[in-house]
């Protein structure tokens, strides 16, 4: 029976599951702290949006989209910090994501690559790993292979099936090719697949959620190059506002509140139902708004800050959070950036940006390499190949290492970082742990007064040996690149002790089905609250080192299809996939 | 809290202490005093006062040098003081100076520059923007993390002491060599919080969108040959696939490998010429040699003074 729903989140999470519950009947009032940027939402279709972003990096420099640090600051320290008793040794913007309609996905780097198979069976495949806390996920691959399909289909994605090595399809089967084929190939990325090719590695062409033909009313991409923390100036880009919220708002069943920021889930005397959410509207007055249930997706960090500071007589320690792990294993990507430097004017930033996908680290390494590290194992993640740098990313770093002043200008004229270096990165998987944590900050608030997420983080050994491992092969690929006469690699496990700057998140709200031990049953609800969801990444197990908004959206999708249940949505999913197979029989 | 939230992180960026003195010196001898460097720009200062703009320039002008000590043209031609002015004064606009309208400008093809028509903030943008640029000044409202000092009063703090500092009162007015002598050696709370944000203030308005007032003439995006904003027109698929027409560099880097420490090709900046950068006039010069020689006393003198000397 469809119902009145409320979705904290407007962003990969929040519009799939506006969209699907629409879709299934249902009202849905979506709230979303940050601000409308896309002129014409629910009543233009997507193709026709305005858009306020454009290629500027002064707005992406001034937080445009994004949380401001200084009204809503999180605070951070590392565990060694904690366990010397400091409150916090950073106060700003660290794992902070989008605020705007639409989420983060506004200026996402789009890339959509599928978890593995492997990757929802880490402990049983591999085992435990001391000081970390592995887990199976209580769902598989091919529980949520069905739902990637849907998601796939209507953001748009490039990519060549094809391509991929066989290893990759085996692992992340695909029942049919990508919508669209990948973009030119830029001349940076043809280089550094050849380097990867030499090292006995594959390159394929990344998935990417990112129009290479015109798509649904969008045109295709015209390879700027600035796509993450740029929103798309064309509109080429698959984004969750285009792809879902707008479309579900069109439906007439869904409204989207902007600068609404919710701070608590309110709950019967008993604790056993959630009757509505209070939040704090655009002209900061507190209002409330009830419903038959409600969805958390406003990713790991804010939601389980939204979890803690719900807490009740019923629920004193945080909403669900009986079993105390509502806002542990806060899990990050980290990353280790590698540069191959050309002699060339390699443009880098003609491109959609990473052209190409490397799997050969994804692992794991199980064998005397990992031991003498001292970790029973090792898994590392994809690499996106071919990256450029922005000219402030440039000037920064110049900055950073020679201050202001004629040498800066120098090196900013020899333009080398933006003309002459390919860059790629290694995404880790990041393993869970009790003590990466989201609290409560005792002191510092955001500009309504309400205490700021504190996260305390400290990258595992894990990491660490899986940058030492992995690192060196990473960075021969950039060696052996033609033309390339110096690499370099940056491992930032090994060098920063804290929260690295990263836009994956995950954890704080694990899915499983023991309630001693995790906060969501495997459907996203919360084991102690009948009608409160949780639909973002916060309900992952585990990190692997995959782009995640895929995953994410297949997901979310997944979720409020459960949700759904017995309004036709079983009915709605095998008329989608007979339409499917039809589309695909037709060519 | 500080008014910048970066304030940390900037203030270990820029101080690079000895390098950045060494450069000072080697470069002060081709250079002249800001008065015949500055190029007066802009209509009337949106927040200050017309000495406080001179004073300005003659800090701007130092975070990037222009000519003579470089063959282009620097901060203060770029008008990075009066875009800084403008942020200051964001809200003296209607809408305030602080995003520039999107999609696209016209530089890449576009019918209409649409950067040029800044976005309207809404209350919560206002609140942050305001409270960043006028600082909390006592409103308990606004300090419930601290007070906020914010940028105006770092500026206008920052670059009176630094008209202090100057042996004849007027900072901008001195060579370039004075003035980075002060820059470098102050200690003054004021002026480093001053660096610490209008650094940062400078290299964005060089080289970020000309709508925001910096980067005139597209100066920073030309000598850096940065392709600024692109859209709707983007690149064609040759574009794309084949390696560019720069290459500047091109073959340079083998011979910085193997003959060229840093230090040099910082001391062969002076004598690059035409928009190129050294590494490319260094790259095409038959005379590496003879300009190798050149330098040696810069050189020299550079190392000396780093080991004390």
């Amino acid at each position: 029976m469809a119902g009145d729903a409320i979705v904290v989140g407007s962003g990969a999470a929040g519009s799939v599951v506006a969209w699907e519950l629409a879709r299934n009947g249902w009202s849905v009032t979506v709230l979303e702290r940050g601000r409308h940027m896309r002129a014409g939402l629910g009543q233009r279709p997507s193709g026709e949006l305005g858009t306020r972003y454009g290629s500027d990096e002064i707005k992406s420099a001034r937080h445009f989209g994004m949380p401001d640090p200084l009204l809503e600051p999180y605070t951070q320290r590392t565990q060694e910090e904690a366990r010397a008793g400091i409150a916090r040794s950073a106060v700003g913007a660290y794992g902070q994501l989008g605020a705007a309609v639409g989420g983060t996905t506004l200026h996402y780097n789009a890339k959509f690559p599928r978890f593995w198979k492997q990757d929802f069976h880490t402990l049983s495949l591999l085992g435990p790993v001391p000081g970390a806390q592995v887990a199976d996920w209580p769902i598989t691959y091919d529980d949520l292979e069905p739902y990637y399909d849907i998601v796939e289909r209507r953001v748009g994605v490039q990519g060549d099936r094809d391509r991929m090595p066989p290893r990759t399809r085996e692992q992340s089967p695909r029942s049919r090719q990508f919508d669209m084929p990948p973009n030119p190939e830029p001349y940076v990325g043809k280089l550094l697949a050849e380097g990867a090719r030499r090292a006995g590695c594959t390159a394929y062409p990344q998935p990417a959620a990112v129009n290479s033909r015109p798509f649904k009313g969008r045109p295709a991409c015209n390879s700027c190059g600035l796509c993450s923390g740029f929103g798309c100036p064309i509109n080429a880009r698959g984004d969750a506002l285009v792809s879902f919220l707008n479309p579900a708002v069109r439906t007439g069943r869904v409204r989207v509140i902007a600068r609404a920021f919710a701070y608590r889930v309110e709950t019967r005397r008993n604790g056993k139902r959630a009757v509505g959410v209070r939040y704090v509207d655009r002209n900061g007055r507190r209002r409330k708004l009830s419903a038959d249930i409600v969805v958390l997706a406003g990713s790991p960090i804010n939601t389980a800050r939204l979890l803690l500071m719900s807490r009740s007589s019923a629920h004193p320690n945080g909403l669900g959070n009986r079993s105390d792990q509502v806002g542990r294993n806060m899990m990050f990507h980290n990353f280790t950036q590698a540069a191959a430097i050309f002699t060339e004017d390699i443009h880098p930033e003609r491109s959609q940006s990473n052209p190409h996908q490397v799997d050969d680290l994804v692992g794991p390494f199980t064998g005397l390499e990992a031991k003498a590290l001292g970790v029973p194992w090792i898994k590392g993640g994809l690499i996106q190949l071919g990256g450029a740098m922005p000219l402030f990313t440039e000037a920064g770093l110049y900055a950073g290492a020679v201050g202001y002043g004629i040498a800066h200008k120098l090196l900013m004229k020899a333009g080398l970082l933006h003309s002459q270096v390919g860059g790629s990165q290694l995404i880790h998987e990041d393993l869970p742990q009790a003590h990466n944590r989201v609290d409560l900050d005792p002191e510092i608030t955001d500009h309504h007064g309400f205490p700021a997420a504190r996260i305390t983080y400290s990258p595992h050994r894990h990491e660490k040996a899986a940058a030492i491992l992995l690192g060196v092969r990473l960075e021969l690929i950039h060696a052996l690149a033609p033309g390339a006469i110096g690499a370099a690699i940056i491992p930032y496990p090994l060098i920063n002790p804290g929260v690295q700057y990263t836009a994956h998140l995950a954890g704080t709200a694990r899915m499983g089905t023991d309630p001693d031990t995790t906060v969501c049953d495997p459907d996203g609800r919360l084991h102690e609250v009948e009608n409160v969801y949780i639909a973002d990444a916060s309900t992952f197990p585990t990190f692997p080192g995959f782009n995640p908004t895929n995953t994410i959206m297949a997901n979310a999708l997944r979720v409020a299809r459960g949700i759904a249940k017995g309004s036709g949505a079983r009915r709605a999913a095998e008329r989608e996939a007979t339409s499917a197979r039809e589309l695909e029989a037709a060519g | 809290m500080g008014a910048d939230e970066n304030r940390g992180r900037t203030r270990r960026e820029v101080l690079r202490d000895g390098t950045a003195v060494t450069m000072a010196l080697f470069v002060a001898p081709a250079a002249s005093s800001l008065g015949d460097v500055a190029v007066a720009v802009g209509s009337e200062p949106a927040f200050f006062t017309e000495r406080e703009m001179h004073t300005l320039r003659g800090l701007v002008d130092r975070f990037i040098p222009g000519k003579p000590e470089d063959l282009d043209d620097g901060a203060v031609a770029a008008g990075c003081a009066e875009a800084i002015d403008a942020l200051l004064g964001a809200f003296e606009f209607d809408p305030p100076r602080i995003y520039a309208g999107g999609p696209w400008s016209k530089r890449g093809g576009g019918e209409r520059n649409h950067f040029k028509r800044f976005v309207r903030l809404d209350a919560y943008e206002e609140k942050a923007w305001r409270l960043r640029i006028e600082g909390s000044r006592g409103r308990k409202k606004l300090e419930f993390n601290g007070p906020v000092t914010g940028w105006q009063e770092i500026y206008r703090n920052g670059l009176s002491v630094l008209n202090g500092a100057a042996r004849n009162g007027d900072f901008g007015s001195l060579s370039p060599l004075e003035r980075d002598l002060i820059l470098r050696t102050s200690t003054n709370p004021w002026v480093r919080e001053l660096i610490d944000v209008a650094f940062p203030h400078t290299w964005q308005f060089m080289y970020g969108a000309p709508e925001y007032g910096g980067n005139r003439g597209l100066i920073g995006w030309r000598y850096s040959r940065w392709p600024g904003d692109v859209h709707p027109r983007g690149y064609t698929r040759e574009e794309i696939e084949q390696p560019g027409p720069g290459g500047g560099i091109g073959g340079l880097l083998n011979i910085v490998k193997s003959i060229l420490s840093l230090d040099e090709l910082l001391a062969l900046a002076p004598y690059a010429g035409g928009g190129e950068s050294a590494f490319g006039l260094a790259a095409r010069s038959e005379s590496l040699r003879e300009l190798r020689e050149e330098v040696r006393p810069v050189l020299r003198r550079m190392r000396e003074e780093r080991n004390g000397g």
